[in-house]
């Protein structure tokens, strides 16, 4: 039983104590939803999942949408903001600072407001679609300009000088060496921002962008069904999510010898 | 090879004592070591004979021509020379094989099965047949270097350039490249080797040279420099190293 239950140290779980265990965890957290939805005396229907198929499917699409155009946006503008922040120019250098500062230290919903409102208004941009992934690719640039940056910074000069050595011209340098080992370094943080991505991009669902989000709030606004239209909502994400994750960690692995 | 070395002074950007301050020399060899205390300014020198920095004033003249000081010029030096690193020097993201064929193929025009054939070759005469498809972390020290060495003669350079290429290591691997340095030594491969294996730069090296604080102090024949040691630096450096090896 002892050796089922507890992991030895530095060894891995069995097959067996990993499936007993995994089984273990998921009855007891059905099992406190149940109890819960009994205490609530509810009962849970799932049937309008097939009267709102082709809106969910919509739905989900968009958010498909959001995070894959949001995802090579961002990456784009925090590529452009990781090399700003080691400009010669001191006011790019301060301007790429200052952009991941503000926007890592303040809330996307409060971005979403002030960018869509304010900005978006004066500026013309009414296509809530495009205002909506420009908002979400600013915010999320930030974040990757931080995993790009502590990449770059994590590379080894040693390399670099090696590339020298060999007879690389720059150009080589940047191709044989530079940007397999940033990738190296980097892809296993930008999957994980990628999931982010797609979770954040549900608050966009506050300036009406018909995402994933917002049709489960509009469906749930008519059928009154909040459990179980948020329940289906979770269930979606997760299934985006966790195959990104899962990737990201077995990246992170098959990487970890080459860095 | 021939060398000679004129008035080389180097001051890195920003500091105000310099790494090497008015260094001479003029000999010919097939091997030689620099020697000196850490810090001295020895890595610094192969640095600048492997062409990756340039002097703040001097030149360095190898069989009679000037290693160039602009960036291109530099590059196509840098094809002809062979570079070991201390440590660090394989790239971590290629296996042990394509660290020797891509620069191969892409800095000296080999066809993929020409750099293959090439690699092979090496890597079969330093006895690493059976790892080429490792990347460096899966390697041991003693293999790593070997490799190394294997890619900087891959392109057939004029010579070898090795920068303590065993201090890095356990006792038994770096015998065993001691070993491999010396049988390529036999070879008729040229190196210039900076290392702190005094029996190395004695017995298979044909020239010595000392530098210490930036200044070479002194360089000749290995036998007659470490038996009649001319300067009290070198005396004393000499002397502290063989308090444990008597």
């Amino acid at each position: 039983m002892k050796h089922i239950l507890l992991i030895p140290e530095n060894e891995k779980p069995t097959l067996t104590a990993a499936i007993i265990n995994t089984l273990l965890v998921s009855v007891l957290l059905i099992a406190l939803f149940w109890i819960s939805l009994n205490q609530i005396q509810m009962t849970l229907d799932f049937s309008f999942i097939g009267t709102y198929r082709i809106r969910l499917i919509k739905g989900f699409g968009m958010t498909v949408a959001l995070g894959l155009i949001g995802f090579i946006i961002s990456f784009f503008i925090g590529l452009l903001s990781a090399l700003g922040q080691s400009c010669k120019i001191l006011a790019v250098r301060y301007f790429c600072n200052l952009y991941v500062m503000l926007i890592r230290g303040t809330p996307l919903i409060m971005q979403i407001y002030l960018f869509f409102y304010i900005l978006g208004t004066a500026w013309g941009i009414e296509n809530r679609f495009v205002a909506g992934i420009l908002i979400l690719s600013l915010f999320e640039g930030a974040y990757i300009a931080e995993i790009l940056r502590a990449g770059i910074q994590a590379l080894d000069p040693e390399q670099m000088e090696a590339a020298r050595a060999v007879g690389f011209t720059r150009k080589q340098t940047v191709r044989f060496v530079l940007l397999p080992q940033l990738i190296v370094l980097t892809v296993p943080s930008l999957t994980g921002q990628f999931a982010s991505i797609i979770k954040d991009s549900s608050l966009l669902s506050m300036i009406a962008v018909i995402e994933l989000t917002q049709t489960i709030r509009e469906i749930t606004a008519t059928n009154f069904k909040l459990f179980e239209g948020y329940l289906f909502l979770g269930f979606l994400y997760l299934c985006l999510t966790l195959p990104i994750t899962l990737l990201s960690k077995r990246l992170e692995r098959r990487f970890r010898h080459e860095a | 090879m021939k060398l000679e070395i004129n008035d080389l002074s180097l001051t890195f950007h920003g500091q105000s004592a310099p790494v090497l301050s008015h260094v001479n020399f003029a000999d010919s060899f097939g091997s030689l070591a620099i020697i000196g205390s850490s810090g001295g300014g020895k890595s610094t020198l192969l640095r600048l004979l492997g062409g990756l920095i340039s002097p703040t004033s001097g030149e360095i003249r190898i069989d009679g021509d000037r290693i160039p000081t602009d960036a291109a010029s530099l590059q196509q030096y840098r094809k002809k020379t062979g570079f070991v690193f201390q440590n660090g020097g394989l790239f971590r993201h290629m296996t042990a094989l394509e660290n020797i064929t891509i620069p191969l193929i892409q800095v000296h025009g080999y066809s993929q099965e020409a750099a293959q054939m090439r690699a092979l070759e090496l890597l079969k005469q330093l006895g690493l047949e059976q790892d080429g498809n490792k990347h460096p972390a899966q390697l041991s020290g003693g293999q790593r270097q070997r490799v190394a060495i294997a890619r900087a003669l891959a392109a057939r350079p004029s010579f070898l350039l090795l920068d303590e290429p065993t201090s890095a290591l356990d006792p038994e691997y770096t015998s065993e490249i001691l070993t491999v340095l010396n049988q390529l030594k036999q070879e008729g491969v040229q190196m210039i080797i900076v290392t702190h294996e005094m029996g190395f730069a004695w017995h298979a090296c044909d020239k010595v040279a000392f530098l210490q604080n930036g200044t070479l102090l002194e360089w000749g024949e290995s036998a007659s420099l470490f038996q009649s040691p001319q300067t009290p630096q070198l005396k004393q450096f000499l002397s502290k190293l063989l308090e444990w090896n008597r």
